[in-house]
């Protein structure tokens, strides 16, 4: 070989070292770049809770949560000053000369609001309220009033006469939460997580409007709870644009008819492998932080949970049962950048009809809101805990002005989108960006279209979303 | 309604890949006519799965801004690629 070949081969020789060493290094890049994608995106699992909370947090009474107080004639009674300092006119602390707004008046006037229908208001027909308390019915006959926090009913009932005498002979925790988790999927839910039974989560005492009394963990609720099995079920999209018009309530109705159903199913479920067990909706406890400490999502500004994917447009179930797990099999909370993402856009707080959403820059131990400093207006506040914290009665007043259940701030949300790569891909995106990217997104969601509210369009959109019948 | 897309899509990156073969076995093709190359490619890629998409969920606003933000770019992307670094390159 002559000198000038030899030089040519030793060349191709560096040519093709260059290309092999470009081509691994390339990969190596891609493939940590995926991978931390891929790490935030499935969401940064928290040793605890992942906000802060004060050591002072004491679990929440149950007779001040608001839908509990409503409902109950006996607590009117017995907190007469809570029904005259918010005012009818100005949804705020009462000024003098302002009619005081009467939370059990105004309840019955929610409840009663199908009968006001209004065939010539888009929204607010009879097709739309019919459609409303059918999806109620399902809620209404396995647990009624479990959505206004009732304990005790139906399906959620605490008799424990059904659990099996024998215990399955589960080999170890991974059989068992993935029994429970294939469980919770042939219920229908869209997600499941499991964490700890937490007494700081649990209403404490519990209140039984029923029968006007209040109810004790230790000597009425039939077991010591060990662990808390936490399912989601999702609402429809299309119907949830609608909000604050009725069809949006009536998903959110059907969302509860679908989580009684699970959580009541996956009681018995745990009773009949010899568990002890009692389904849950709004009752017995704080759902939202039960949903983050089982790393389902993360608390927004709206106080609701966002889920990865689904958005805020989800219904939360628990279960409370005495089965135990390992440690390490508990699911942990996860950050999924998404309280990031909701200090930047307020989105749902500018679409709030009711005002009752803090606009608040970053979470706060207590409501910053007009009137947090007097308890005998901010009674149902639960400070202690790190967020954003709103005016729940703000938002009740605008449900019985409205007639429904409202949910602008749900479908107002960027993260409530239907399930198209599009948006998983932006979803994916808003986990690892954040400041300036964050507000860009919420400006951009605007302009895309997606998040109206008070949008008769939508409503006929709903109205023949169906119409295919297929709906795969 | 979505699986045609991806379908679609498939037989259009094929298509691309093709095409850009054949532009390399025609003309020289320097750092700067690959990179605008491929980036149209990708704004023209996410352009019509974002279109698409949208126009599929009932979203035609998010369709529409799918075509001026992403296909507008892609555009002109390929046309100042053509004119500035493919065009007056010599053919191979």
């Amino acid at each position: 070989m002559s000198e000038q070949e030899k030089q040519g081969v030793d060349e191709s020789r560096r040519q093709l070292l260059k290309i092999g060493a470009g081509t691994i290094a390339g990969v190596g890049v891609v493939a940590g770049a995926g991978s931390w994608i891929k790490h935030k995106v499935e969401g940064v699992e928290q040793d605890g809770y992942p906000v802060e909370i004060s050591p002072e947090l004491k679990p929440k009474d149950q007779r001040d949560v608001l839908l509990t107080f409503a409902c109950s004639p006996a607590l009117a009674a017995k907190h007469p000053e809570r029904n005259l300092s918010f005012s009818m006119e100005s949804a705020g602390p009462i000024k003098p000369g302002e009619k005081a707004f009467n939370f059990q008046q105004h309840c019955q006037n929610f409840l009663t609001a199908p009968e006001r229908a209004d065939n010539t208001k888009v929204g607010y027909t009879q097709l739309d309220y019919a459609l409303e308390e059918a999806c109620w019915e399902g809620m209404n006959q396995m647990a009624p009033m479990q959505a206004f926090g009732f304990p005790n009913q139906g399906m959620f009932g605490w008799d424990q006469s059904d659990v099996a005498h024998q215990k399955y002979p589960f080999e170890d925790s991974v059989e068992m939460i993935s029994a429970i988790k294939t469980a919770a999927k042939t219920f229908g839910a869209v997600r499941v997580g499991i964490c700890r039974a937490d007494k700081r989560w649990n209403y404490d005492p519990l209140y039984d409007a029923t029968q006007e009394k209040t109810l004790s963990w230790e000597e009425d609720f039939p077991f010591e709870p060990k662990s808390v099995i936490v399912m989601l079920t999702d609402m429809d999209y299309e119907a949830m644009a609608c909000a604050p018009m009725i069809p949006a309530s009536a998903t959110a109705a059907m969302g509860y008819s679908h989580n009684t159903l699970q959580a009541g199913a996956m009681a018995k479920f745990l009773r009949r492998l010899g568990y002890p067990a009692v389904g849950s909706g709004n009752d017995l406890g704080n759902s939202v932080a039960y949903a983050i400490s089982a790393g389902l999502g993360e608390g927004a500004r709206n106080g609701q949970i966002i889920a990865p994917g689904l958005g805020p447009r989800v219904r939360i179930s628990k279960v409370y049962t005495n089965l135990e797990l390992d440690d390490a099999a508990y699911d942990k909370p996860r950050d999924f950048g998404i309280l990031s993402f909701c200090e930047n856009c307020k989105r749902c707080a500018e679409s709030c009809p009711g005002k009752a959403i803090s606009m608040d820059d970053k979470p706060s131990m207590g409501s910053t809101l007009p009137g947090h400093d007097d308890p005998d207006y901010n009674w149902q506040g639960q400070p202690g805990i790190r967020k954003f914290h709103n005016d729940a009665k703000k938002c009740f007043k605008f449900w019985s002005d409205n007639g429904g259940d409202c949910g602008a701030c749900i479908s107002s949300c960027p993260w409530n989108k239907p399930d198209f790569w599009h948006h998983s891909l932006i979803d994916g995106s808003n986990t690892f960006t954040g400041g300036a990217v964050h507000s860009m997104m919420k400006q951009a969601d605007i302009l895309f279209g997606y998040g109206n509210v008070n949008d008769e369009k939508a409503v006929k959109k709903f109205w023949r979303s169906g119409f295919s019948g297929d709906f795969t | 309604m979505m699986g045609l897309m991806w379908f679609l899509m498939g037989m259009g990156t094929t298509a691309a890949l093709w095409a850009y073969l054949s532009l390399r076995g025609r003309y020289q093709l320097g750092w700067k006519a690959n990179l605008g190359l491929f980036s149209a490619f990708g704004f023209a890629w996410i352009c019509i799965g974002w279109s698409w998409g949208s126009f599929a969920e009932g979203e035609p606003q998010s369709g529409a801004m799918g075509l001026i933000s992403f296909g507008l770019p892609a555009l002109v992307l390929f046309v100042m690629s053509w004119q500035k670094f493919i065009q007056p390159n010599k053919r191979v």
